[in-house]
């Protein structure tokens, strides 16, 4: 397999701050690959890192092979798509789309092609002269990707692009966004902070955390199977049920959570009387009227309180020692199953959680 | 938002500025105008006979058309070194690294604009003087046997010029450089742009407003500076304002003195609408 981006041991701080700790990533050739993570967590900086408008303090930065460390930002052909767009407002969406033809003195024949391309890729075609404060924002994002992708570039880097947009639009940029990259097949690297973007649009994605990976993988990967608290907490809606081991059959545990014990799978080695976290997501656990009976997940408990969100509904259930769930209830039909002060029993298969290793204590970085 | 405040609270916030400029800016103009309408005869007697003779007499006298070129060619030279010294600066000002660089740069600018203009000038004297530090230095280094004649010279008028006016030029292209975001060039790099082509094709046609402005406040105070040339080239320096001053204060002709300057005020009006003009189509492409 091609690798087009490559970071070696990439460190980089301001001053006295460490803002990225020995950073390694592969990034594949036609590969869409997500940055996810907070604010501060060190992504767009290694975007920068990568686009060269950053130096790193440390580590080798290559692209397509090619050390680039020493290469200025505007020879190592790589495509950017800015937060704010960064388009030029003195110049046309045509002159703003060749302007890297311009730059590299292309034939002015293939600018005119090149450039109405990108434009028709967009579906802006006929938008050629007009200007960018006559553009709505979901247009100018547009711009932005289409004189991008008129460079040709080795790889194309959005930092956070959907940001500026609203809701709807973003969800529709988002479907767009991706097939297009599948139609042009440039490596993309993509930042967010949004771990539903994430999910949606990548091929692989990468978890960051105060400057470090936390873990890298596919979007199933990442959501089946987080092998780290932050990771588990930064996709889908979990809930951390902490306990210890009570007992263990080959991968199957059993976990004893105050009075309550459930059962999990786990491939690592866990000694009875280990603290762990069972993570269960709130849209893994399913709610029920009947009484636990003798299923291996079933905890009962009162709805708390519900959020109406129209195609789900969310409840918190409270049980009786005063743990609290979040459980999320898909509605095809719009109408939510339970009221605040129900009975309900909250159930989930084993195979649905995941156990991590550790107390409350160990995992500073969980929100409470 | 602020809604659109009522006509009488806008009123009210005018009104002192216009009371003060009519009591002491149209009312002594008109007075002026009237003045330059009048003329003195051999004896010295002043006629209020609503004549153009002024007039006339610029219009005719090549001492006056030598006065005006000298204008021009000063005016040229100092907005065009001001550009090309100012517009670095200001850019180096602007995109410096720290905090405190930057203020202290913006200090070094401002200042010469806090201490009066004769003693600024006066600086150039003692400078540029037969027995002055320049030409005291050149002569112990030996690098010269007899002192450079230099004050008094166009050349010095313009140098001192410069020196005067840098600021006007140089703030408000720094204000067109600040409110420019660093990230559009950023992206300009990112599409293959190298420094230079990124400032040829974004910085500087962004920043435009900013150079014009600072182009046309220069033209203005240029045209219409006196005491710096006085002071570094004397009154036989031919430029316009210290043809006026020489026509007021030397001759005492008030009424020729008056008309020029209305001359003046009128060239001056012109070359802002010109800049002015320029910079509405700039502007136009740019916001």
């Amino acid at each position: 397999m091609d690798i087009d981006v490559e970071l070696r041991g990439v460190a980089m701080s301001y001053g006295a701050t460490p803002v990225l700790h020995d950073l390694d990533l592969e990034v594949r050739k036609g590969e869409f690959l997500s940055l996810l993570g907070p604010s501060g967590c060190g992504k767009t900086t290694t975007l920068n890192i990568i686009a060269g408008f950053l130096e790193p303090t440390r580590g080798t930065v290559t692209l397509g092979g090619r050390v680039v460390n020493d290469v200025p930002a505007y020879r190592r052909n790589t495509g950017m798509v800015f937060q704010s767009y960064a388009l030029f407002p003195h110049m046309s969406v045509f002159d703003n789309v060749a302007f890297g033809l311009r730059v590299r003195r292309t034939a002015a024949a293939d600018i005119e092609r090149r450039a109405r391309e990108a434009l028709a890729l967009v579906q802006l075609a006929g938008y050629e002269q007009r200007a960018i404060r006559q553009l709505s924002g979901g247009q100018q994002q547009r711009v932005a990707i289409a004189r991008a992708l008129a460079i040709d570039p080795l790889v194309l880097l959005m930092d956070e692009p959907l940001s500026n947009l609203d809701a709807q639009l973003r969800r529709q940029m988002r479907v767009e966004l991706r097939r297009l990259q599948r139609q042009v097949g440039v490596t993309t690297i993509f930042v967010t902070h949004d771990q539903e973007e994430a999910l949606t649009l990548s091929d692989r994605l990468v978890v960051m955390n105060r400057g470090r990976i936390e873990q890298a993988g596919t979007p199933v990967e990442l959501y089946r199977k987080p092998r780290t608290p932050f990771v588990a907490q930064f996709l889908g809606h979990p809930n951390f049920l902490f306990g210890t081991v009570a007992e263990r059959r080959s991968t199957e545990v059993a976990v004893q959570i105050g009075a309550h014990r459930v059962t999990a799978f786990s491939e690592e080695r866990l000694e009875t009387g280990a603290p762990v976290a069972v993570v269960l997501r709130a849209e893994s656990a399913a709610l029920s009227r009947t009484p636990a009976g003798g299923r291996a997940n079933a905890l009962p408990g009162t709805i708390a309180y519900t959020v109406y969100l129209g195609t789900n509904s969310e409840y918190e259930v409270r049980l009786a020692d005063g743990i609290r769930l979040r459980v999320i209830e898909q509605m095809p039909s719009g109408l939510p199953s339970f009221a605040e002060g129900d009975a309900v029993t909250v159930s989930w298969a084993p195979e649905d959680s995941i156990v991590l290793s550790g107390s409350r204590e160990s995992m500073p970085d969980l929100v409470p | 938002m602020i809604g659109r405040p009522r006509r009488a609270v806008v009123a009210g916030l005018l009104a002192p500025a216009v009371v003060l400029l009519v009591l002491f800016f149209v009312i002594p103009s008109a007075d002026l105008f009237r003045l330059s309408l009048a003329h003195m005869d051999a004896q010295r007697a002043i006629h209020h006979d609503l004549s153009l003779v002024n007039y006339k007499n610029f219009a005719t006298n090549p001492y006056f058309h030598r006065m005006v070129w000298g204008s021009v060619k000063l005016t040229v030279a100092v907005t065009a070194l001001c550009l090309l010294l100012g517009y670095p600066a200001a850019y180096s000002m602007v995109r410096a690294r720290s905090r405190l660089s930057r203020t202290v740069l913006y200090a070094i600018v401002v200042s010469p604009l806090l201490i009066s203009v004769i003693v600024r000038s006066y600086g150039w004297v003692v400078l540029l003087a037969n027995n002055g530090v320049i030409n005291g230095t050149l002569l112990s280094l030996g690098l010269i046997e007899r002192p450079i004649r230099m004050l008094g010279t166009f050349g010095s008028v313009i140098v001192a010029t410069v020196h005067v006016l840098l600021p006007f030029m140089m703030l408000p292209i720094a204000s067109a450089l600040q409110s420019l975001d660093a990230v559009l060039e950023r992206a300009a790099q990112s599409l293959g742009a190298s420094p230079w082509q990124t400032f040829w094709r974004v910085t500087l046609p962004l920043s435009m407003p900013g150079v014009v402005a600072g182009t046309s406040l220069v033209i203005a105070l240029t045209l219409g500076i006196y005491i710096t040339p006085l002071l570094v080239a004397g009154p036989l320096q031919p430029l316009f304002a210290i043809g006026i001053y020489y026509v007021t204060l030397s001759q005492l002709d008030f009424p020729l003195g008056a008309a020029l300057s209305f001359v003046l005020l009128a060239f001056t009006l012109l070359v802002i609408a010109a800049a002015a003009r320029l910079l509405r189509v700039v502007k136009g492409s740019v916001a």
